[in-house]
């Protein structure tokens, strides 16, 4: 008796367990979202939802094949007031499951986010479903414009996009930065934060420079100059090339490997001043024929501090005086490292900072110079 | 047969320790000091291990004193009255904290891993290995749990290694600038992730050697407070203390943020939560075991393994109790309240009567 | 009612029919000799022997140089002796030599003559029972009877056709012996005994099963061997009394520590430097008549991983072989699950562009992914089994044909997806590196368990899945020692030959599972001297 009943609680259990597969969903009934993109429509916004399909992208062996010829990228939108409206209203239209996990890009259109993108990011943000690694971009115009593009490029347009910033060879004219970190920005700067841009330009999609902003809303774009400025500032800036003149119309390209940027508070009255000491490493890629020896390279190292200056400069100027918003770190900094200085300037820090006196002391030292001496 | 098996080793009885602590308190551990000290919260970890310490401390001295487990010792000391209130307190007190880590799994699992699966699948499937462990007996599980943890918390580690890459150092900073009245706060909200000793009072009759009860709840002390510090130390680190206070749980947050290296793994968060399964499970075992031996020894019963059939209906109901993450935050809250005299009153208690009676009683 | 209750006894009892009673292999010496040589064929022809026609009974007189004759008679068995030997140092020798013996006194006093003056034969017994001399005859040995005696004399004339000594099949290894057990018993334990030339090495020999009564040898080396082991050995191996053994596995099912766990408790195998090794870590070893492979015992989990070249060859080697084993184990029992758990439940684990494909490749597939493995996995194993069925080329050949052209046609007809195929491969190949054979087909078992468990609650079914494993293991026990040791007690002095293949330089201890008695292997001077560099070591 006692192993009957040991034996059929046993099956019951069993029983119950084996009820369902209650998640299984096969990976043939799923979409893999690779891009999301959202433009402003009246007072809701529009979602717009690219995913590839797959049976015309890889042509399918096991079950009779596919077919070539038609769009490999579907597109799909609808209005709604935050994401995830936007899926459940999506559901009705899409045969299959969507899913998230592989979405690579989420595109903001300007006028969007010149709007207000509080409630945006908060939808994103809450939704378990959203890839925190895939890049939060503002796009110059229409989102829809920019999601769109049929690229001969890369087969996946949530490819092109992210290999666009991932895999750039210069880096340092852009912004490039992920979900994650655009919204621990967003949180520890209350609101305020630098983010990729992306653009249309005839076939093909641009990112360069940036967009700041400010209070949840988009301030303004950066150019690739200032972009580049800033991001030498912020200690970004690896794997920049840039040029400068040399004077005489003669010019040299060179590429910034690393860079170290230590700010050092040097006086605190109405509003803080730093200096910024900066320190980069560089090579040169393209210079005209000259004899360089280490007198020669320190006049180029020179130059190139000088010209550093003017780029960082003209990033800080936009950001203080266009902007005014701290996107540069120096809240960060104080807030850190000098928790008493930063004591009198936090209440006010947004009138304060655009007050702010930054010096730029950048050290340059060339360390390839190239096949020619 | 050959060797003394239903002993277990000091080193087997630190390991289970720390694998009991090391459990639920993870996910909520960073949000939790961030909330009350800012990113100071490193701090009170570090307190509240010291608390830790002095609770296994006197648990300890007890244990090695006695030698015997908790009921017998009131038993002994306090008459039959006391130790019925003591057992059913623990009873209730270990109930209520396996319901709250039972919740916390089936929630995460729901979230991350498995959407539609009914709460009460994760939940029942777990309480199954639970039950199963405490029907064949101590000495395995404990086994078990040597060959299953430290792997499992070898490999987590590891995760949470591989998040650095996205950490930015000074996010810590300004150190020690939050008042120090809230790291103390924040220090007990640590204790519920910190505790896991008081189950050493269960596991007394079984130790091979007492007597190193003070060895075995110091180190263990000292490597449960260094593993939280480290996790919430590169939570911190990577999210910045603004997103920590911010999400349910940022440890999983912050490993979706990574990749793992080459690109293998997308999402390295579900994986961690497999490993993090394990954990549940020897959370849990510790807990069962604690409650079958309390019944065993209130009853004077010989073998504890049957009475785990009768458990696993009761623990799956207490379980079930708080519907959503709310409730279980509430009642995590109380739990928080309990583990007072659960870990520190009563065996001070005890401790004290045992001097009490050796100095005053009969020899 | 009644045919129901019936039904659930006999569907549910699952009470245990104790095969442990009185024993009665050793032979029944009550019934004597008698003096009549006449008498004594009579009962050996027609009784014990009866309808025997293999059974020899030769008679013959002896002279000796009075000239007096004495009836003898030799019995054997057709193809279980040696008649070379019979011929040349029993009948030869009493038929020519009998002349030179001096008169007896009695048949007595001529027997003892014989016996001790005599026979050329090497092994000589004698016995006054028909248990002990029927027994001796079905051995293989001859019976000498002498007219007027109740006496008769056994000599051992063991020579019947056996295989010759030839690399073991299951275990070859590229460096390294090459000869394995046979069938016959004393051989094996000869070539145990020849690698470990101390008079330490003790073997007892014991009778059992009641029909078969087969020769086991229980082997262990005295010193190292914990007596505890051994005694509990004995004690179990006494408590057997059974119909037959017709093989050592048999043995192993009555005495192992638990009849329940798919996993075994033994290890087999078929090389005797591999049961030397054995034995001189402490484990006790069986050899069985008949069995071509010996058990050893105590054993644990990881035990069942090592191959014997792992210590003839260079330890970085033997080192990473053991990892691949490892991954091998692993693949084995969860690629299927895996398979299931990442396409149907977790795809975002998957890297982008595997999961675009496995996608596309799937469609048109009409089951699910579980199903889809389930199937492949069942006839995986139809392969299998057919493959060992089928005799030698034919079965390889199955083997490659039936994956590939197997795999292919299931492809192109659209039953599984191609990813499914390369899965199943993967599986199967990791099988096939398992060294020993016996742990893979508990591992077989464990791959579909692990699928169910996958398909219910993919990555969270599999974590449950070898949580509950690792706990059965844990519950293992083989002769005292524990299955998953030295896990459960991390001891880094006890767990050098386990992560790493230590040099055998530092191997100074010996694994702790059997509880040696002895526990240095190495000089302790001699290794600190080696640990710590000291040019003249090797002294």
């Amino acid at each position: 008796m006692k192993s009957f009943l040991k034996i059929s609680s046993i099956l019951l259990i069993l029983l119950v367990l084996l009820t369902g597969c209650w998640d299984m969903v096969d990976i043939d009934r799923r979409i893999f979202i690779g891009n999301v993109g959202v433009d402003k429509a009246d007072d809701k916004y529009l979602f717009i939802f690219t995913y590839p399909i797959v049976r015309k992208l890889v042509g399918g062996e096991g079950g009779g094949g596919g077919g070539g010829g038609g769009k490999s990228i579907y597109t799909i939108k609808t209005e709604a007031r935050s994401f995830s409206e936007a899926v459940s209203l999506i559901a009705h239209r899409t045969s299959r499951r969507i899913y998230f996990d592989h979405s690579r890009n989420i595109i903001l259109g300007e006028d969007a986010a010149r709007s207000g993108l509080k409630e945006l990011m908060e939808s994103f943000e809450t939704n378990t479903q959203t890839n925190r690694r895939s890049f939060f971009i503002i796009a110059r115009g229409k989102a829809e414009e920019i999601l769109g593009q049929e690229s001969d490029q890369e087969v996946l347009l949530a490819y092109y996009i992210e290999s666009l910033f991932k895999d750039s060879q210069n880096k340092g004219d852009l912004i490039i930065k992920d979900f994650s970190q655009v919204m621990e920005q967003i949180h520890s700067l209350k609101g305020n934060a630098l983010m990729p841009a992306i653009v249309k330009t005839g076939k093909e999609l641009d990112v360069h420079g940036g967009a700041v902003i400010k209070n949840y809303r988009l301030a303004g774009f950066l150019d690739p100059e200032e972009a580049r400025g800033i991001n030498i500032l912020r200690g970004e800036a690896d794997q920049t090339i840039t040029a400068f003149d040399l004077g005489d119309k003669k010019m040299v390209v060179c590429e910034i490997n690393r860079v170290d940027s230590k700010p050092v508070l040097v006086k605190s009255d109405e509003a803080p001043v730093l200096r910024y000491d900066i320190e980069i490493a560089a090579s040169l890629k393209e210079a005209p024929i000259m004899k360089i020896d280490s007198k020669v390279l320190k006049e180029l190292e020179e130059t190139f501090a000088s010209e550093i200056i003017k780029q960082v400069e003209k990033g800080i100027e936009k950001v203080q005086k266009d902007y005014r918003v701290d996107v540069l770190g120096v809240g960060e900094y104080l807030y850190k490292y000098k928790p008493r200085v930063w004591k009198k300037y936090e209440k006010d820090w947004e009138n304060i900072f655009p007050d702010a006196k930054i010096i730029i002391n950048p050290k340059v030292k060339f360390i390839n110079l190239g096949p020619v001496i | 047969m050959l060797m003394d098996n239903d002993k277990i080793s000091t080193r087997q009885a630190i390991v289970f320790l720390i694998s009991i602590a090391i459990g639920a308190g993870i996910l909520s551990l960073p949000r939790q000091v961030d909330e009350m000290a800012g990113q100071d919260g490193w701090i009170s970890i570090i307190l509240g291990g010291i608390i830790t310490l002095i609770g296994g401390l006197i648990v300890a001295a007890l244990v090695a004193r006695q030698k015997e487990d908790a009921v017998k010792i009131s038993e002994k000391l306090a008459g039959r009255f006391i130790t019925w209130v003591i057992g059913v307190f623990y009873i209730i007190y270990f109930l209520m904290i396996s319901a709250v880590v039972n919740q916390t799994s089936a929630e995460v699992i729901n979230q991350f891993l498995l959407e539609h699966t009914p709460k009460g699948f994760t939940i029942f499937s777990i309480l199954l290995l639970g039950f199963y462990a405490v029907r064949v007996g101590i000495e395995p599980a404990v086994r078990t749990v040597m060959v299953l943890f430290p792997s499992a918390m070898f490999v987590f580690a590891l995760i949470i290694f591989t998040c650095l890459s996205k950490a930015k150092i000074d996010e810590i900073l300004p150190v020690m600038t939050t008042p120090f009245k809230n790291i103390f706060f924040a220090s007990q909200q640590t204790l519920f992730a910190l505790e896991g000793f008081e189950v050493l009072l269960f596991l007394a009759p079984y130790l091979r050697k007492p007597e190193k009860a003070k060895i075995i709840v110091t180190l263990y002390t000292a490597v449960t407070t260094l593993f939280y510090l480290f996790i919430t130390v590169v939570t911190f680190m990577v999210l910045g203390k603004n997103e920590t206070k911010f999400f349910v749980w940022p440890v999983f947050m912050m490993i979706r943020g990574i990749t793992a290296p080459g690109e293998v793994f997308e999402r390295l968060d579900a994986f961690a939560i497999t490993i993090w399964v394990v954990q549940i499970f020897t959370t849990l075992v510790g807990y069962y075991f604690s409650t079958a031996i309390i019944v065993k020894s209130l009853f004077n019963l010989k073998e504890e393994s049957y009475l785990s059939a009768v458990f696993l209906p009761l623990f799956y109901f207490a379980a079930n109790l708080p519907n959503n993450f709310a409730e279980n935050k509430d009642l995590a809250g109380y739990v928080n309240y309990l583990i007072y005299p659960a870990a520190f009153f009563i065996p001070a208690f005890l401790l004290l009567l045992s001097f009490l009676k050796k100095a005053g009683g009969k020899s | 009612m009644r045919p129901l209750k019936k039904l659930f006894k006999t569907l549910f009892n699952t009470e245990k029919t104790e095969i442990y009673h009185k024993k009665d292999i050793y032979p029944d010496t009550s019934r004597k000799l008698n003096k009549d040589i006449k008498e004594n064929l009579k009962i050996l022809s027609e009784e014990y022997f009866i309808d025997c026609d293999d059974v020899i009974l030769r008679e013959f007189d002896v002279m000796d140089a009075s000239g007096k004759r004495h009836r003898m008679a030799v019995v054997w068995i057709d193809g279980l002796v040696d008649k070379q030997l019979i011929q040349d140092h029993v009948i030869k020798a009493l038929l020519i030599f009998g002349r030179e013996m001096p008169p007896a006194a009695g048949a007595d006093r001529f027997l003892l003559l014989i016996k001790e003056s005599f026979l050329t034969a090497a092994d000589l017994k004698e016995s006054d029972n028909f248990g002990e001399a029927v027994l001796a005859v079905l051995s293989g040995d001859t019976l000498l009877l002498l007219d007027g005696v109740g006496k008769t004399l056994i000599i051992s004339s063991r020579g019947w056709e056996k295989r010759s000594i030839q690399e073991p099949s299951t275990e070859a290894v590229i460096h390294g012996p090459k000869d394995g057990f046979t069938e016959t018993f004393r051989i094996n334990v000869a070539q145990v005994r020849r690698r470990i030339k101390d008079p330490n090495l003790k073997i007892k020999t014991i009778r059992l099963g009641r029909h078969t009564r087969t020769d086991v040898a229980v082997m262990y080396i005295k010193g190292i061997a914990n007596p505890k082991v051994v005694e509990e050995f004995l004690k179990r191996l006494d408590k057997v009394d059974v119909e037959s053994i017709m093989d050592a596995g048999y043995l192993e099912q009555y005495i192992e520590d638990s009849w329940a766990s798919p996993f075994p408790l033994f290890r087999r195998t078929e090389r005797p430097d591999v049961v030397s090794a054995a034995l001189l870590e402490g484990c006790v070893a069986l050899i069985c008549d008949n069995t071509p492979y010996a058990l050893i015992a105590p054993v644990t989990f990881w035990s069942l991983f090592h191959s014997a070249e792992d210590f003839y060859e260079r330890w970085h080697i033997a080192t990473l072989v053991r990892y691949l084993r490892f991954l091998a184990v692993f693949t084995a029992t969860s690629a299927p699950a895996l398979y299931v758990a990442f396409v149907s439940f977790h795809p975002g684990l998957l890297p982008t562009d595997l999961a675009l494909s496995i996608g596309a490749s799937r469609e048109g597939v009409p089951f699910s992914s579980s199903i889809e493995a389930l199937i492949m996995m069942t006839a995986l194993e139809l392969l299998r089994e057919a493959g060992v069925r089928l005799p030698g080329p034919i079965g390889q050949t199955i083997g490659i044909v039936g994956g590939l052209v197997v795999g292919e046609a299931a492809v192109r007809a659209g039953i599984v997806s191609p990813i499914m195929v390369i899965v199943i491969a993967v599986n199967a190949i990791s099988s096939f590196a398992i060294p020993s054979y016996s742990v893979a087909i508990g591992f077989r078992l464990l791959t579909f368990i692990f699928l169910a468990l996958s398909s219910l609650a993919g990555l969270y079914g599999i974590a449950i899945g070898y949580i509950w494993f690792v706990l059965y293991l844990c519950t293992l026990k083989s002769f005292g020692a524990n299955y998953l040791d030295p896990f459960v007690n991390l001891d880094p002095e006890k767990m050098e030959d386990l992560m790493v293949r230590y040099p055998l330089r530092f191997m100074s201890k010996r694994p702790d599972f059997t509880h040696p008695l002895d526990e240095t292997t190495i000089n302790k001077e001699l290794l600190s001297k080696i640990q710590s560099g000291d040019e003249d070591a090797d002294g």
